[in-house]
């Protein structure tokens, strides 16, 4: 079933066609990466799938809605979810608050609840903190809770993003270069937490640059190429095309 | 295990606040403190604006204008009881920040400090020259004092009793408010406004809903102001009330509840006692600012806070809020 | 009437671009709005009325001995109050400033008292009758000094060296000093312009206000008005802003009320930014 379909989405910066007519349907389930040389559009394209940017032409669709108009706030609430390339955690909030954050759009307790704070706000920020710690635990934070983001090591904090973003309850995340500047070992662990994220029933989009972590877990890659869309498929057929080993393959060898 | 300390403390806090009266009925001491109490209510109020959500606003006096006003001339003209004029003052003050929260939505950090110094001087201007409502320069006299219980609080002592209760209630809803789903929305669009609607949060609404809290209390704080001096001009509500404000809560500690009340303690009482070095105090005000910021950067709030977690827990604390108000806003 | 306003409009205007100038050149070096900026023009007035008036030396020897004062306590404050706390955060050095304007305003209200000081007109006091329109020479004079002086600014930073220096070290401090600019120093000779030149605006107002402890403040805002209506990256943004607050002011004084002077040209500002957030001649982010 499909979940995510752009289609002729393109995004101008004045001259500069930063994204070009890129139609692309996404099946919910699927590790899905998208990949190409630098300045290719990728982070691009997922700013217009996550309402960063309006596209200048063309439509995106989610679960059968057309989203193009909506703001990057509703398409959360509708189930996208996402991380960002530079870690943009809440730095001075602990690991705790920076989830409980994430779990903004599954609560509702308004300004009034939070001043009188009747019997079901305390539920609801009870079960709130019960996810979260679950949520934490299932990225290998537990017992960090109450540090400050800006404290964890690189690689925790590149967790909490995750971990920040699967506490919207999406439907489909956005994961925008993972893998970079993480160790052999954490590598590993990130495959591992992709793969069971999408367990989970979570329909995983994936930037990356590292092509082995590419390879190895994806069910389907499409690649850009001066924002345009010049190949997709397996794995396989992606490295066995011709188009795709000239403009990105062959360059990096 | 929860520890006790903190409820302990609250306790003897409020105590401590309670009975004051009962050591000193100074006027003036007592007049002091009322003053202090109502600059912790808005320094508070600020803080929902700058320190929880990281908007700077260099305008809050022309809230805590429209809230004393408000009320003096409900209660003055139309012979309104005081708690009407209370909460209209609230009420009124809360209005004119969603007014001046629309432009917040276009503008960021200096851009917006600018816009809310502006609104100031506009407010100030309004009050000045509106004659016919306001009494312009010469001001309004003879607002009422408030009867609670059927006693007549026109006594710095007796109205006392009314500032410490509507400052703990101050107190009492910045922090629930801190430590609910919308203190957390306030917290990230602080830090990260981006990152703040990548979770779902509508940035919009939560900047606009932190003015209207923000100027809410800096109106009943008016209100307070109103019925314990009795008398309200132009002259109380210029720019440079703004800015004391500001330095209120900054030297207090930006994003800290209990450095909100200490700096507008300290700063409220410090000019006064150092009326010994007679015209150089304002020197000296200005210079301990300086040197508050630099080498206490966290406020005093901040250090109290390290100082009480190193004899609870022996080691540095994990500030919740030791947040740079406004990074994000850039200012 | 309505020329008359212009003119006077021009000649405030031309000031207010002046300390909006400082403004910029603070903001873009050391990434700080600085609300002493005004005090630091009230204390250029007071250096002239000292050299002029009560040490009654020629005005011209005393303009440029007020000037030398000027960059002279500029010099003094930035190692002071502005350097220790550069690696503060935003917010604590924004209040450093207020702190530093808080010490200089009271501290000149304790030498010289509260009340203002006349200055005499350096430019003579006969009006000039053009047909009905009749032209104060001061205004003219002020505006023609204002313009010239930012005219100077915009050359001295485009073709010095110093000024390339500074206006590197405004873009990127990192890459500045890995191209070998003594960044610290750079930023020091930016708040020593900025001083001198915001010190040059008080200098210029004092004929036709007073020079007085107290006057800072509101010349304060309204260069900071001015410098963010035209935009806090742009040179000529300032004298832009300087000038659109001058007339707004002048024309709003004349023809609405006097009362609300002040609050219409801040309304004027609020709405543009409203339109047009980075300012008049602001880049977009």
């Amino acid at each position: 079933m499909e979940i995510l379909r752009t289609e002729e989405a393109s995004i101008y910066f004045g001259g500069l066609h930063a994204v070009e007519k890129v139609t692309q349907s996404f099946q919910q389930g699927q590790i899905f990466s998208i990949i190409g040389p630098n300045g290719a559009g990728k982070t691009t394209y997922f700013n217009l799938v996550s309402g960063y940017y309006m596209p200048t032409s063309g439509s995106v669709f989610f679960k059968g809605h057309d989203v193009t108009h909506l703001k990057a706030y509703e398409r959360t609430k509708m189930g996208i979810g996402r991380t960002f390339q530079n870690i943009m955690l809440f730095r001075e909030l602990t690991v705790l608050d920076n989830a409980m954050v994430g779990m903004h759009s599954r609560m509702k307790s308004g300004i009034m609840n939070a001043v009188v704070r009747p019997p079901h706000t305390r539920q609801e920020e009870h079960e709130g903190r019960e996810r979260v710690r679950e949520i934490l635990d299932f990225v290998g934070l537990s017992g960090f809770e109450n540090d400050l983001a800006r404290n964890l090591s690189y690689g925790a904090q590149k967790r909490l993003e995750i971990a920040r973003a699967l506490c919207t309850s999406p439907e489909l995340i956005l994961l925008d270069e993972p893998a970079a500047g993480l160790t052999t070992q954490e590598l590993a662990g990130l495959i591992e937490m992709i793969r069971k994220i999408r367990e989970r029933g979570i329909t995983v989009l994936l930037v990356e640059h590292r092509m082995d972590v590419v390879m190895s877990i994806s069910d389907r890659i499409m690649v850009l190429s001066f924002g345009q869309k010049i190949a997709e498929g397996t794995p396989d057929e992606v490295r066995a095309n011709p188009a795709v080993i000239e403009a990105y393959l062959g360059k990096e060898g | 295990m929860r520890s006790m300390y903190p409820r302990i403390r609250t306790i003897v806090l409020l105590a401590a606040l309670y009975s004051l009266p009962l050591f000193t009925k100074d006027p003036y001491v007592m007049h002091l403190s009322n003053m202090a109490m109502i600059y912790a209510i808005l320094s508070l109020s600020l803080n929902v604006l700058t320190g929880f959500t990281g908007q700077f606003s260099v305008g809050h006096a022309a809230f805590y204008g429209i809230g004393a006003y408000a009320s003096a001339l409900l209660t003055t003209k139309l012979g309104a009881p005081i708690w009407v004029g209370f909460i209209a003052a609230g009420v009124v003050a809360a209005a004119a920040g969603a007014v001046l929260g629309i432009p917040s939505l276009r503008l960021r950090g200096l851009y917006l400090a600018v816009t809310t110094l502006g609104f100031g001087e506009i407010v100030y201007q309004l009050i000045v020259n509106w004659v016919s409502l306001t009494n312009g320069p010469r001001g309004l006299i003879g607002v009422p004092a408030p009867v609670i219980f059927g006693r007549m609080l026109d006594t710095y002592d007796s109205y006392y009793y009314l500032s410490a209760t509507l400052l703990v209630a101050t107190i009492f809803v910045v922090t629930r408010i801190y430590y609910s789903r919308v203190g957390r929305a306030m917290l990230a669009i602080r830090e990260n406004e981006l990152a703040a609607e990548a979770m779902g949060i509508n940035s919009t609404y939560y900047k606009v809903m932190a003015f209207v809290v923000a100027a809410f209390f800096a109106g009943v704080a008016g209100a307070l102001y109103a019925h314990e001096i009795r008398f309200i001009s132009p002259e109380s509500f210029v720019s440079q009330e703004s800015i004391t404000i500001l330095c209120m809560m900054v030297v207090g500690g930006v994003g800290s509840i209990a450095g909100s009340v200490l700096g507008a303690f300290v700063l409220t009482f410090a000019p006064e006692y150092l009326r010994a070095v007679g015209d150089l105090r304002l020197v000296l005000y200005g210079a301990t600012i300086v040197l508050m910021v630099t080498y206490a950067p966290h406020g005093l709030g901040g250090t109290i806070t390290s100082l009480e977690h190193r004899l609870t827990h022996g080691r540095r604390p994990k500030l919740k809020a030791g947040g740079d108000g406004t990074t994000a806003a850039g200012v | 009437m309505l020329l008359q306003q212009v003119i006077q409009g021009l000649a405030i205007g031309s000031v207010y671009g002046l300390l909006a100038l400082g403004y910029v050149l603070m903001w873009q070096a050391w990434g700080v709005m600085d609300f002493a900026r005004g005090d630091g023009a009230m204390v250029g007035a007071f250096y002239l009325l000292i050299f002029s008036q009560f040490k009654g030396l020629n005005i011209v020897l005393a303009f440029i001995l007020a000037v030398g004062a000027s960059a002279l306590t500029g010099f003094v404050v930035e190692r002071i109050a502005y350097r220790p706390i550069l690696g503060g955060r935003d917010i604590n050095r924004l209040i450093a400033t207020i702190g530093v304007g808080m010490f200089t305003r009271n501290l000149y209200r304790v030498m010289f008292g509260a009340d203002p000081f006349p200055f005499p007109s350096v430019f003579g006091d006969n009006p000039i009758h053009v047909g009905k329109l009749i032209i104060v020479p001061q205004n003219l004079w002020i505006t023609a000094i204002g313009f010239g002086l930012a005219y100077l600014l915009r050359l001295f930073l485009a073709k010095s060296w110093m000024g390339k220096a500074m206006r590197a070290t405004a873009q990127d401090r990192e890459t500045a000093a890995l191209m070998g600019i003594k960044v610290k120093n750079s930023m020091t000779f930016t708040f020593v312009l900025a001083t001198v030149i915001g010190g040059i605006a008080g200098m210029l107002i004092a004929p036709l206000y007073f020079v007085m402890a107290d006057m800072g403040a509101l010349m304060g805002i309204k260069g900071y008005a001015s410098a963010v209506l035209g935009g806090l990256d742009s040179m000529s943004g300032a004298m832009v802003g300087g000038l659109i607050l001058g007339l707004a002011e002048n024309l709003a004084g004349g023809f609405i009320s006097s009362g609300y002077q002040t609050a219409i040209a801040f309304l004027i500002m609020i709405l543009v930014l409203i339109f047009r957030p980075q300012g008049i001649m602001g880049r977009r982010q």
